[in-house]
């Protein structure tokens, strides 16, 4: 009973003294604990931190790990650059050279490979090849895409998917526009300045039902660099694309545009610049589904050729039809296996160059494999073969293993090769040049012929790559790059010289140039980047590019890629809606062999390229104006021996959303 | 004439703009004391603090500010109620709603709140317009119509909005949800739960009917085990998410839309100014956020397939 009572009593106590220490820290007199701690529990919600669940969802539904070297430029890049032209937003990119060779004709190719028609990077819209596939180049121009439809632009370096055939040889740079749903509403955007530069552009957009549709309407000019009263080009485009949602995974896209242009093409260091004048339209026909794509479509450029000695008014005709399919699908758990095919049709007319139609038909097929055989470990295999008329059927093989042995550090290996096919001016070009004014000893002035004739036995170029690459993300505030490449490249295709020759049926002398495989090359080098979060209002970018390229026979350093190359970007937003963007782009000295009768060495010196623009938001951001100024500290320079020096562009620019 | 005019105007802006721009106000010579009362140790409460200090500096108010943790757990709170009070405050400034009520019940000099979710269910004051008692502050509350306006603007194509809720806790805004969606020409879809047990079946009933699944704060709906199945379900499903917060968007939601914490710390700065003139905490109405931060996952929208508006990507806050 003793016992009982003493436990009663206990129990009692401990009760009394647990209820005692609850109150005494309980909150207050009349509080409701029960409702307290519903209402704090719900503002927790807010402040939690939340375990991160993409890299689970992504075993399922995988986002490609990219095999190779990538930059992507954001939409709100571009316009910060202050651009007015596409080719000039890449400068800030590490690994590509950009060079302008007049105001309105520029080469852009990856890694050392830029030259006068640059033609061995693959240049796509939307994933629509746009080179003009005579000269293998792209007109950057003639794009019927304004900037302001830009999306982002996604900047490969080397030869490394396999997705990517035809002129994929030293990378890609894929341009996605924004879709209707992204562009909704109505945009006017004017700009205007030094050199007589305008730019215009009206993009409206909207979403129906099912259906959503974009309509753009942009046109563009500038004058000389030299002849600053002269014009240099003149660019009008048309761009539209309806979407009909079949489901939420799944859309049919047909898209078709116009551009007109009229500005020079600068093929070679004989011919100098050549008049071109014309429409190319596009019609694209786009089937996307979860896991299947199906593309077709037609590029059509009808170029009326004019203005040179040699080349007497003459029309050249392209067309092409492009059938492309891909479908991705996982075969075996850790695996995904995307596998398609592309048979292209080009034909192409120009009597002057070609004498009749000249058809090629291309069938190419590939396949990739991404296998994750550990959680950290993505092993990506592919191979892509494409048949080409002329140098028949070649497989290219491709991989690359990537290791992050934490969240924000990834380790890259990958090898790969490429083919650049010839150009229908390598294999099926015939003409005569005059070269003028060819200054010979003693004041002599010597305008022999120069035949240039085809070469139908070229075989293709061939790229083979080794690369390095790491990348990091510290304190989500810094993420930092770094890839090394070794390249061996087999066969660059060139026009040789060859003279003085005599003919004897109608009695002169003459040159003859033919193109051949005429360089073994072997290239190193690497590219570090850094981008920088600052402060929250302020962001920094840099990067250092590294090349050395050497002739394999000669051992000779070839000289036309700058050795050095270094980009500084930084951006703040100010108070009052102010925003400031400053790039500065450090070229090194590059040399160039130029061809001709007295072939010479020419060279360009290094150069600085500081360009800034200040804008401003009204009207709850609605309404933006700007000042930018391209080449700020008037640092005179050319980018290339025969190209114009470049000056100095102040422009101003408003664009309006509603 | 044109002399003293080309002198009085100048004159007259630069007193009136200066007048309305710095207007100074005169406090005793003393230190005013506040005191901050933080329900918990949250990085978003020093946030909030650095706005209310950063507008008392701008608006020449030398005062001494004393910070406390009501969970600290050497003290009790109890304990830490009555160091407060025998500290005899000017203010006391309160960040979230456990220590808003602690603080209301113990203290009768004027309290401004910050970082607490509805005040008037929470009975922390009467009314909106009017406290009726010695509180006032910032509550962290977004309207309804704003969260679907944005809604319309992030997903263009939206038409049916859907919800999980706990009836017992969160009746009242889902009451408001479906009169503003009505007005809003949209539809709402809301599915009861009892427990977090129910939120899978009723996320997979919801799926597809809905367009957009848009969170509120219910504790019931959001624990660690149901946010969690509730990102990977609506990211292997494509279906856009509203989180509430960034933490919950880092984690995998497409988007959401919060007030801005030293915004909100800045308001509850412009109410403690009134306060030390002089006003009562009953004549200041209770005031929600003034700027709305929108967060993004672009990568979310990007294995969802969800497109959106470059105008509101150029809007964002913060893009993950």
């Amino acid at each position: 009973m003793k016992k009982k009572q003493i436990l009663s009593s206990s129990l009692f106590l401990i009760v009394i003294l647990f209820l005692s220490i609850s109150f005494a820290d309980s909150p207050a007199k009349g509080a409701d604990p029960s409702a307290e701690n519903i209402m704090f529990k719900r503002e927790l919600l807010f402040f939690k931190e939340i375990p991160v669940v993409i890299t689970a969802a992504k075993k399922e539904q995988p986002i490609t790990e990219a095999p190779s070297a990538i930059t992507v430029i954001t939409a709100l890049e571009i316009k910060e650059s202050g651009a007015v032209n596409l080719a000039d937003i890449l400068r800030m990119v590490p690994g590509i050279e950009v060079m302008s060779v007049t105001a309105s004709n520029i080469n852009v190719n990856a890694r050392g490979l830029n030259q006068l028609m640059s033609n061995k990077m693959l240049v796509m819209v939307d994933g629509r090849t746009i080179y003009l596939d005579f000269y293998g180049i792209v007109r950057w121009d003639s794009i019927p895409v304004p900037l302001e439809e830009i999306k982002r632009i996604e900047v490969i370096r080397g030869p490394g998917s396999a997705l990517y055939g035809a002129n994929a040889f030293s990378g890609v740079i894929n341009v996605i526009t924004m879709s209707p749903a992204e562009l909704a509403g109505t945009l006017v955007s004017l700009t205007g300045g030094g050199n007589d530069t305008w730019r215009g552009t009206v993009i409206h957009a909207g979403i129906l039902d099912r259906f959503d549709y974009k309509f753009s309407l942009s046109g563009d000019r500038r004058n000389q660099w030299k002849d600053q009263d002269e014009r240099s080009g003149e660019f009008g485009r048309v761009n539209g694309s309806i979407e009909y949602k079949i489901d939420r995974s799944s859309k049919l896209v047909v898209s078709a545009g116009l551009s007109h242009l009229d500005n020079d093409i600068f093929p070679n260091d004989l011919t100098g610049p050549i008049d071109t004048e014309g429409p190319a339209t596009y019609l694209s026909l786009l089937y996307q589904g979860s896991h299947s794509m199906f593309r077709y479509f037609w590029n059509r450029s009808d170029y009326e050729i004019h203005g040179q000695p040699y080349l007497p008014e003459s029309d050249m005709i392209t067309d092409i039809h492009d059938f492309e399919f891909q479908h991705s699908f996982s075969p075996a758990k850790r695996h995904s296996l995307i596998f398609g095919g592309d048979y292209r049709i080009k034909m192409i007319d120009w009597d002057e160059m070609l004498y009749d139609e000249k058809r090629e038909n291309i069938l190419s097929f590939f396949i990739q494999d991404e296998y994750k055989p550990l959680a950290n470990i993505l092993l990506v295999m592919g191979g892509r073969y494409d048949n080409h008329p002329l140098t028949g059927g070649r497989f290219s093989p491709r991989g690359s293993a990537l290791y992050s042995p934490d969240k924000n550090h990834t380790f890259r290996l990958s090898v790969s090769s490429a083919y650049r096919t010839p150009t229908f001016l390598d294999s099926y070009g015939s003409f005569n040049l005059y070269p003028v004014s060819l200054n010979l000893p003693l004041g002599i002035k010597f305008s022999p012929p120069v035949k240039v004739d085809h070469n139908r036995n070229l075989d293709p170029e061939k790229i083979l790559s080794f690369e390095l690459g790491y990348q990091t993300d510290v304190f989500e505030r810094i993420k930092a790059r770094c890839d090394l490449f070794y390249n061996e490249i087999e066969g660059l295709i060139f026009p040789d010289m060859e003279g003085p020759l005599f003919s004897l049926t109608s009695p002169h002398i003459y040159w003859e140039a033919g193109y051949l495989n005429y360089q073994d090359v072997r290239a190193f080098g690497g590219e570090i980047s850094l981008d920088i979060l600052i402060a929250p209002r302020l962001t920094g970018k840099i990067n250092y590019s590294y090349q050395q390229l050497t002739d394999k026979d000669t051992h000779r350093r070839i000289r036309s890629a700058p050795e050095h190359k270094i980009n500084v970007g930084i951006g703040c937003k100010l108070p009052r809606d102010f925003s400031a963007h400053l790039s500065a782009h450090y070229v090194d000295e590059t040399r160039w062999d130029l061809l001709g009768i007295i072939p010479k060495t020419k060279k360009v010196d290094t150069y600085l390229l500081v360009n800034a623009r200040l804008g401003r938001l009204f009207m709850n951001d609605r309404l933006e104006v700007a000042l930018a100024v391209f080449n700020l500290f008037h640092d005179k320079h050319r980018e290339h021996p025969l190209g114009a020096e470049l000056g100095s562009r102040l422009s101003f620019s408003f664009s309006y959303r509603f | 004439m044109a002399i003293k005019s080309s002198i009085i105007i100048p004159v007259f802006l630069y007193i009136f703009f200066m007048g309305v721009v710095f207007p100074k106000t005169s406090f005793p010579e003393n230190k005013p004391l506040i005191i901050v009362c933080n329900s918990r140790d949250i990085v978003h409460y020093s946030t909030a603090l650095k706005g209310f200090e950063d507008l008392l500096k701008e608006r020449g108010i030398n005062c001494e500010i004393s910070q406390y943790n009501l969970q600290e757990k050497k003290k009790g709170t109890a304990s830490t109620i009555s160091e407060i009070k025998s500290q005899k405050p000017e203010l006391v400034l309160t960040f979230g709603s456990s220590a808003t009520r602690s603080i209301k019940a113990a203290i009768k000099t004027p309290v401004v709140f910050s970082m607490v979710l509805d005040p008037v269910s929470s009975g922390f004051v009467k009314s909106l317009k009017s406290s009726g008692n010695n509180l006032t502050g910032v509550s962290m509350d977004i309207s309804v119509h704003e969260q679907f306006k944005k809604i319309k603007a992030v997903i263009p194509r939206v038409k049916t909005i859907g919800v999980i809720y706990d009836p017992g806790e969160s009746d009242g805004i889902v009451k408001e949800a479906k009169r503003v969606s009505k007005e809003m020409g949209l539809k709402l879809i809301a599915g009861p739960v009892q427990s977090e047990k129910e939120v899978p079946r009723v996320l997979e009933d919801l799926e597809d009917k809905i367009d957009v699944l848009w969170a509120i704060p219910d504790a019931t709906v959001f624990t660690p085990q149901s946010t969690r199945f509730i990102l990977l379900f609506t990211l292997r499903k494509k279906l856009p998410f509203m989180g509430l917060s960034p933490p919950f968007v880092k984690a995998g939601a497409l988007f959401a839309l919060y007030g801005d914490y030293y915004e909100m710390g800045r308001q509850a700065g412009e109410a403690a100014v009134e306060l030390l003139k002089g006003k009562s905490p009953s004549d200041l109405p209770i005031v929600f956020p003034q700027k709305s931060c929108l967060v993004i996952n672009s990568r979310v929208a990007e294995i969802i397939g969800a497109i959106i508006p470059n105008q509101i990507l150029e809007q964002a806050d913060k893009i993950f």
